[in-house]
């Protein structure tokens, strides 16, 4: 009876003693004090742990593809590099005083392999640090062109990384989209054949989280409505490209197809200005947005998604192609 | 307390009712079910009666050729007979196999989840396309071959004859003569889709002249003055509107849509507020409508592409 007694003053007392040291303001939470080592080594520890068993079972797809390369470079610049630091620029300076330290990726992508791990770590980020989880969780491919990216960056020279990413500094819309707006290197969307309107909507709608893309999310954040009407003003041009290819393509866009809305309705050159135009669009982007409507339904975002999401079902896999071969460059 | 009894009666407004016969085949329907019902009742009544007479009849036991007779014709005479007449009744009203002679309309209906795609066949020969509401001439045979693009629904006009399935990759060929003008109503009587009791049409019987007067206005192509916020909004994508984009029939016809009397394939009153309603969101007024929503587009230019609507006379 006596034992029973004193575990129970004994547990009481230890319960009231962690609370009085939680209320009593004693722990040091100042990033400025640093961690000690065994606290560094549990938090990693636990990290690391929690990263490998939730990346079992990913499928990795192929990250060779220079163009994925070259979009994970123009987030990572625009994101990334100022905690991380990219080829030929340290961090900024601030990420020196956050607590624990972002890690010198140039340095220590090794350590973080293999692929799996870096997309569960980019997609989902690490609680308790610095590390934000991705803008959106509904586009694993941008996440996947920013694994590509990674596993290539330590062998990059600092031209090479310039030449990929531009700087933002410098410009975060050119730097991805050219400065002409047709985009660069093959791998992103033209800007120069929309019309303004489109883009500001399309602009308001990546500011708002509206429409799922990380990158554009980024891109877009903080913008005020008047410098999306300025931007608009300047990308979108309004250029008019002739599409020319396949003769099935042609088909499916004119409405030839039985069963199949014609494309051109709502997509060429008569079609409202806030409808998105796609002669001469990059075909990558077309195939790749169609498949986010297919998948993601109205949840892929924009204005006008819920018109899209519902004529898309109407396509098989080959009309796609076939479409975005007629339309695409 | 009201409501109850109110809603049941809705149930007997004679547009779309058995029991309002209004064609050929029709009556006959009714004929069958009336004396059907009256035969019914007087076996009823002779069961009830014999039924009483065992309880509470006279104690005194019967002779055993009174037994073997009884059952001999109340078992086996009687309902031989009886069911023999009711069913060479029942069968003289079989439609007869390949009728040869010549129609004097022929309409073709494809059933579509959830609408009916309508095609008169012309004199020349030509196709005339419109949907939802059935237009028919009175005291005339109309075939009618029914079709389906997608799963089995059944077309029904109560008031005109019986229900013919209509199903994906076959022709079904009904007739009907209808001898009374007048609206009705027909429904898809099949279940379809989460939309099934949303596929009706109204049907309306017209006299000679005025079957001759709204075929020739249903010919007549539209105006496209007003028609640039419709187009450019891709409207045309799906629809047609004679004269004014014929690329795709994907969608009904809407060359005459403020001609006719509802939307959404019976399921609305065809005026201004509920075409605004229906473009903005097909899919709350009819579930799994096909039909995207227009709730993106600013509700002056959905506003400016219902004037161009109602103005499809």
């Amino acid at each position: 009876m006596k034992r029973l007694r004193l575990l129970i003053v004994g547990a009481v007392g230890a319960v009231a003693g962690v609370v009085l040291l939680l209320l009593s303001g004693v722990l040091n939470f100042a990033a400025s004090s640093g961690h000690w080592d065994v606290t560094d080594l549990f938090f990693d520890l636990a990290a690391r742990q929690s990263v490998t068993l939730r990346s079992v079972g990913i499928d990795v797809p192929d990250l060779d593809d220079p163009r994925m390369i070259r979009r994970g470079a123009g987030h990572y610049e625009m994101v990334c590099a100022a905690c991380h630091g990219s080829p030929g620029r340290p961090p900024e300076a601030f990420a020196a005083n956050l607590t624990p330290r972002p890690p010198l990726l140039l340095e220590q992508m090794q350590r973080w392999r293999p692929a799996e791990r870096t997309f569960f770590t980019v997609k989902h980020g690490i609680k308790r640090t610095a590390m934000p989880a991705w803008p959106t969780q509904l586009r694993d491919d941008e996440v996947w062109e920013m694994v590509a990216f990674l596993e290539a960056m330590p062998s990059l020279t600092t031209d090479d990384y310039r030449a990929l990413a531009g700087d933002r500094r410098i410009a975060n819309c050119t730097n991805c989209h050219g400065d002409d707006g047709r985009g660069r290197g093959n791998a992103f969307p033209r800007l120069d054949i929309q019309s303004s309107l489109y883009l500001a909507g399309a602009l308001r709608a990546f500011r708002d989280g509206h429409r799922a893309s990380g990158t554009m999310i980024s891109a877009a954040s903080g913008l005020t409505d008047a410098q999306i009407v300025e931007l608009s003003a300047v990308l979108g041009q309004g250029t008019v490209v002739e599409p020319e290819g396949a003769e099935h393509g042609r088909a499916i866009a004119a409405g030839e197809v039985a069963g199949l809305p014609a494309c051109d309705s709502c997509h060429g050159p008569s079609a409202r200005p806030d409808f998105p135009r796609l002669a001469g669009q990059q075909r990558d982007f077309l195939i790749r947005q169609l498949e986010l409507f297919t998948t993601l339904q109205e949840q892929r975002g924009g204005v006008h998604a819920e018109i899209m999401s519902t004529a898309v079902h109407r396509l098989t896999p080959e009309q796609k192609e076939s479409v975005a071969d007629w339309y695409g460059d | 307390m009201l409501a109850a009894p109110v809603i049941l009666l809705a149930g007997c407004s004679p547009q779309q009712s058995a029991l309002h016969p209004a064609g050929v085949d029709a009556h006959e329907l009714a004929n069958l079910f009336w004396f059907m019902s009256a035969a019914g009742f007087v076996v009823w009544l002779i069961v009830m009666g014999a039924a009483i007479y065992a309880v509470l009849g006279r104690r005194k036991p019967t002779s055993e050729r009174f037994g073997d007779n009884f059952i001999l014709i109340g078992g086996v005479a009687f309902p031989t007979i009886g069911l023999a007449i009711l069913l060479v009744f029942g069968l003289s009203l079989l439609p007869s196999w390949g009728r040869d002679d010549v129609p004097e309309l022929r309409v073709h209906v494809q059933a579509e989840q959830y609408w009916w795609r309508l095609s008169y066949e012309l004199r020349d020969g030509s196709r005339l396309e419109t949907a939802n509401e059935l237009h028919l001439p009175v005291d005339a045979v109309i075939e009618f071959a029914l079709t389906s693009s997608d799963v089995i629904h059944s077309f029904w006009i109560p008031a005109l004859g019986g229900k013919m399935d209509a199903i994906p990759g076959r022709t079904n060929l009904l007739r009907l003569e209808p001898t009374k003008p007048g609206i009705y109503r027909g429904v898809c009587a099949e279940f379809c889709g989460p939309s099934h009791a949303l596929m009706a049409f109204p049907v309306e019987v017209h006299d000679a002249d005025g079957f001759a007067a709204w075929l020739e206005a249903e010919q007549r192509p539209a105006s496209d003055v007003g028609s640039g916020t419709f187009l450019a909004a891709g409207c045309g994508a799906c629809h047609t509107v004679r004269g004014v984009t014929e690329i795709s029939s994907i969608g009904p016809d809407l060359t005459h849509l403020a001609a006719r009397g509802t939307i959404g394939a019976g399921t609305l009153p065809n005026n201004a507020d509920q075409l605004l309603a229906w473009i903005s969101s097909p899919d709350h007024i009819k579930p799994d409508a096909r039909m995207p929503p227009y709730e993106s587009l600013p509700e002056s230019d959905r506003r400016a592409i219902v004037d161009y609507l109602v103005s499809l006379k």
